[in-house]
């Protein structure tokens, strides 16, 4: 039988040398469910993150996308084996990620920054390409910046630019790794409308991030992670009024002191 | 105090030497250029552990005069079994001597495209393929562009030195019509004029080139 899950860690790490990050993680996400990760810095949120689109190779343990194994294969013999790019491309063709540092390509304008992918990845004719391009950025509310290079929109713009990108290649899973983070506080709130559009549209999503009245608002689930360790889980308002950890109460604490 | 006369009655032999210049440099940089790219393809794709191979290559091409290295292979050559023209070792030098330079030009070309630009390309779905031509390749092209026409005008100047190996380039039609008439300034001076406008002709090349690859480099509106 195959089990529902979009996405399932098991007993997942990642070292750098001999500093180990992730120490052994587990976690289920539901297809639809809005799960976010936070955490202090160091505690190794975006390497799990990054894991489940496999730009960082995790170490051992196993991390399923839709019921499929990611980055490796399993011989007769047991032992796992590093699988070819192109196949580990194709197990990952429903899942998209929008990064802290928007990470558009600044030579080109707006409109090919969401149409180039679809050429080259979907095959689709450059005029429809664009065609479809337009209409996701009309989806963030930026068609009318189509034409811009990257380097003049603002970083809320571009972060929405961005999005649209990933849309545009029609993923089931959108992973962000604290999209808000490089944004001037006054541009945070369009990029996090735009995500919450998409959790009201049912995306499957993993996010980590710092913004916690965001986390509250959107979860359904809140993950905190110390250590590389997952600390405490559970529903927003669990974690967020009725922590359990010291840590989490303490991390909590600080970041509230912070925000006065 | 000038006599032009004598540069009037070489026309012929001036234009010869200069369309020689043209060709051998024109052809040393396309080679070099080429050359170039593919030092550093088989950089990436031999690995760490042959890179000593490319170290030593650009470090003998970029670490000894050119002159030298034209003496070595035209007189030497025979000697080790290599039996070329003078216009081919000429051609060939430039283009090996070109390559070391442009080769280290193109490598902090490509290392300058930050991390984060790949990522997106491969979260997306772009091959490596596609990732070097549509993403990788035009950001570091657009940096690599000033140093590449600087490397360029040198190498054009460096042509002069093809003289002493025997090829009737413009240097040498100069330094002779000078030695037969005894008359320095004029030979020379239309020589420097010469390679200025041929070096002035490059930057003005390069300078479109660089306007057309960094449009986007525009001031936020």
């Amino acid at each position: 039988m195959s089990s529902p899950l979009a996405i399932q860690l098991r007993n997942v790490r990642k070292s750098y040398g001999s500093h180990e990050v992730i120490k052994g993680i587990s976690l289920d996400v539901a297809p639809r469910e809005v799960v976010t990760i936070i955490g202090g810095s160091g505690s190794g949120k975006s390497t799990l993150l990054r894991c489940m689109n496999f730009l960082e190779e995790y170490d051992s343990g196993e991390i399923l996308i839709d019921n499929q194994l990611i980055g490796y294969g399993i011989r007769v013999t047991g032992d796992y084996h590093r699988l070819p790019g192109r196949i580990v491309r194709d197990s990952l063709r429903d899942v998209c990620m929008v990064f802290q540092q928007f990470n558009l390509w600044p030579h080109l304008p707006v409109i090919d920054n969401v149409a180039l992918p679809l050429r080259l990845v979907k095959d689709i004719p450059v005029a429809e390409a664009r065609e479809r391009a337009r209409a996701q950025l009309e989806h963030v509310g930026l068609a009318h910046k189509a034409d811009a290079w990257p380097g003049q929109l603002s970083g809320g713009q571009q972060q929405r630019v961005a999005i649209a990108r990933a849309l545009a290649m029609q993923p089931r899973i959108m992973l962000f790794d604290e999209p808000t983070s490089a944004l001037d506080p006054e541009l945070v709130g369009e990029v996090l409308n735009v995500i919450r559009t998409l959790s009201d549209e049912g995306m499957t999503m993993v996010i980590v991030t710092h913004e916690m009245g965001f986390a509250a608002k959107v979860s359904d689930k809140v993950v905190f992670l110390a250590d590389g360790l997952i600390e405490e889980q559970g529903p927003p308002e669990q974690i967020f009024a009725a922590p359990q950890s010291p840590r989490l109460r303490q991390f909590l604490n600080t970041w509230r002191e912070r925000q006065n | 105090m000038f006599d032009f006369s004598l540069l009037t009655s070489n026309t012929d032999a001036l234009l010869a030497g200069l369309w020689l210049t043209v060709r051998l440099c024109a052809g040393g940089i396309a080679l070099g250029l080429a050359g170039g790219l593919v030092l550093l393809a088989l950089r990436q794709l031999l690995g760490p552990r042959l890179r000593p191979l490319y170290q030593g290559y650009v470090g003998l091409f970029r670490g000894t005069p050119f002159l030298v290295q034209l003496y070595l292979v035209y007189y030497g050559g025979p000697h080790l079994g290599i039996d070329l023209s003078a216009e081919q070792v000429g051609l060939f030098g430039l283009a090996c001597y070109g390559a070391a330079y442009f080769a280290e030009i193109f490598r902090t070309g490509f290392e300058a495209v930050p991390r984060g630009q790949l990522e997106a390309a491969r979260d997306l779905g772009l091959d490596r393929l596609q990732t070097l031509r549509w993403v990788v390749w035009p950001q570091a092209l657009s940096r690599c562009l000033p140093p590449l026409v600087g490397q360029t005008v040198i190498l054009v100047k460096e042509s002069s030195v093809l003289s002493i190996i025997t090829i009737p380039e413009l240097t040498t039609v100069a330094m002779r019509i000078a030695t037969e008439s005894f008359s320095v300034l004029e030979p020379y001076l239309v020589l420097a004029l010469a390679y200025w406008a041929l070096t002035l002709g490059v930057s003005l090349v390069g300078a479109r080139l660089e306007h057309r690859f960094t449009r986007h480099l525009v001031r936020a509106a």
